[in-house]
């Protein structure tokens, strides 16, 4: 039995043995499952394109969770990588990272969110807007990145900006919610 | 709404400003090429030649289209030739001072005091290139990304003096070039480069940190994130002394401040742009592995394993940026 925990709240019950895989987003797996023998992973929507997940195991991950895991996101037709133990871990630190600057940007009335997205596609070749994507993989979600990294690591080039926290204080979480940075009413 | 420039000059005939006189022929301006080496200007002359020519062989436009361009094609080649233009765009070498004394000479009687002066830099302050001009009103900021006759987009930068008209000329001819315009600001990077820092900063940040690899973060940008190109093969396209300079840039723009934000303090850009790409393509950090065993840990000096110099191919795009569907792109 394959157990994925990719939620941040609490789960309602006890589970049996505890989570084997655990999403990296609010934490790095060490934070999540200290001296826990479970996996870590992260990718971030859309999930159907992407191709590879990353993984990462602690000292203390069981092989069944490693061995189970690979084959969970192989039967899925993806990619695996490990990578070391990080909120977010690669791809995630990246993106809302370049998400948190577009925020900063926007708070600045350094340009508006439409013209941030068109030109990070237009002038980058960006797979898609750093804000729609962040719509789409959830404020809450790249918001519980921002944080990890900023108390994990302790440098301050991971402080939130404050309007993407306003926006998850006010349920403002993307698409799922039909509003956050962009309005999908 | 303001109106397309009819007449554009562009000064400095480069790859860039070769570029841009083309779109400014094609979008149907009568346009002047300076530059002040006769050698660069025809060859230059021979580059929007050539580029109509195969364009219309390829069906990107006609042939009749193409030679009406190429007719309304002329050099100069002396600045004072400039005089008729409405619209001069300048894409000289990103030195401060030869930009503003480009545009202190233009404004001091050659072209008419209504005739919009756009700076086509990536990295230096467009208010500080207005600060030479007779008129810093009539400076703007128009951004093209490399290469730009494909680059889709065009930033508009607005300088704390801009006049309104002014960028509106600018919006307008932009649009007149089939370009996406938006609207920037003044500031280290503008918009679109400003939020693409951490992408080459964070990437750094994932090496050092020994997350990941260089060939392993570069896969996952592109397998996992859907990017074109990683960010450490985009490095090595666009080129370590490009990005070297660009780091340079924006920490004198951020006034040498730290900052809360990292990422536009000193230590951020020079390692991520400068030092790091020293390791270049061969310079894998010992104890990185596609798959790490637990608790791995590696020794702390990697800086001997690559050749310094390895990795760096000849090819040097305009800038930073580019994950590009074709290819680089990025501020030039």
């Amino acid at each position: 039995m394959l157990i994925l925990d990719a939620g941040d709240e609490e789960p309602a019950a006890p589970l049996q043995g505890g989570p084997m895989a655990i999403l990296c987003a609010g934490g790095s797996l060490s934070a999540l499952d200290p001296g826990g023998s479970a996996v870590g992973f992260h990718a971030l929507p859309p999930l159907a394109e992407a191709g590879l997940v990353e993984l990462t195991r602690g000292p203390d991950s069981s092989p069944s969770a490693v061995e189970t895991t690979e084959r969970f996101f192989a039967t899925l037709g993806k990619h695996t990588v490990w990578v070391g133990d990080a909120p977010g871990l690669v791809l995630g630190r990246m993106v809302c990272q370049v998400i948190n600057e577009a925020a900063f940007a926007m708070t600045e009335g350094a340009g508006s969110p439409d013209d941030i997205d068109a030109g990070m596609i237009h002038g980058l070749n960006y797979p898609r807007g750093p804000l729609a994507w962040a719509d789409q993989i959830g404020l809450d979600h790249v918001l519980s990145v921002l944080d990890a990294l900023h108390e994990e690591l302790g440098d301050d080039r991971y402080r939130a900006a404050p309007a993407l926290r306003r926006l998850v204080w006010s349920g403002r979480l993307g698409r799922g919610t039909g509003e956050g940075f962009f309005s999908y009413a | 709404m303001a109106e397309a420039a009819k007449t554009i000059g562009v000064a400095g005939a480069g790859t860039m400003g070769a570029g841009i006189a083309q779109l400014a022929c094609l979008a149907g301006a009568r346009t002047l090429l300076h530059d002040p080496v006769p050698e660069a200007l025809e060859r230059g002359l021979e580059q929007i030649r050539g580029h109509l020519k195969r364009g219309a062989e390829r069906g990107r436009w006609s042939a009749e289209d193409a030679a009406a361009a190429a007719d309304r094609l002329a050099a100069a080649p002396g600045l004072e030739d400039l005089a008729p233009c409405e619209l001069v765009i300048e894409a000289a070498p990103e030195r401060l001072e030869l930009k503003q004394q480009l545009f202190a000479r233009l404004s001091e009687g050659i072209v008419s005091d209504s005739c919009v002066l756009a700076t086509n830099t990536s990295s230096l302050l467009v208010t500080a290139v207005a600060s030479a001009a007779t008129h810093p009103a009539r400076v703007v900021g128009m951004h093209f990304f490399n290469p730009a006759p494909l680059m889709r987009l065009l930033e508009v930068v607005a300088g704390v003096e801009s006049a309104a008209d002014a960028l509106a000329v600018a919006r307008a001819t932009g649009k007149a070039m089939g370009k996406i315009v938006i609207d920037a600001v003044d500031g280290p990077g503008f918009l679109v480069n400003r939020c693409n820092r951490p992408f080459g900063l964070e990437s750094a940040r994932l090496l050092t940190d020994r997350v990941a690899t260089i060939e392993e973060i570069d896969r996952i940008c592109r397998v996992a994130g859907g990017f074109r190109m990683g960010p450490f093969e985009l490095s090595d396209l666009v080129g370590v002394d490009v990005g070297l300079e660009v780091a340079r840039s924006f920490f004198e723009q951020s006034f040498a401040d730290c900052g809360q934000d990292g990422g536009r303090g000193p230590h951020g850009p020079q390692v991520g742009s400068g030092l790091l790409r020293l390791l270049g393509r061969h310079g894998r950090l010992p104890g990185a592995r596609s798959r790490p065993p637990a608790g791995r840990r590696g020794d702390r000096n990697g800086f001997d394993r690559g050749g310094l110099a390895a990795g760096l191919p000849a090819a040097r795009g305009g800038g930073a940026g580019g994950l590009g569907r074709r290819g680089p792109g990025g501020g030039g």
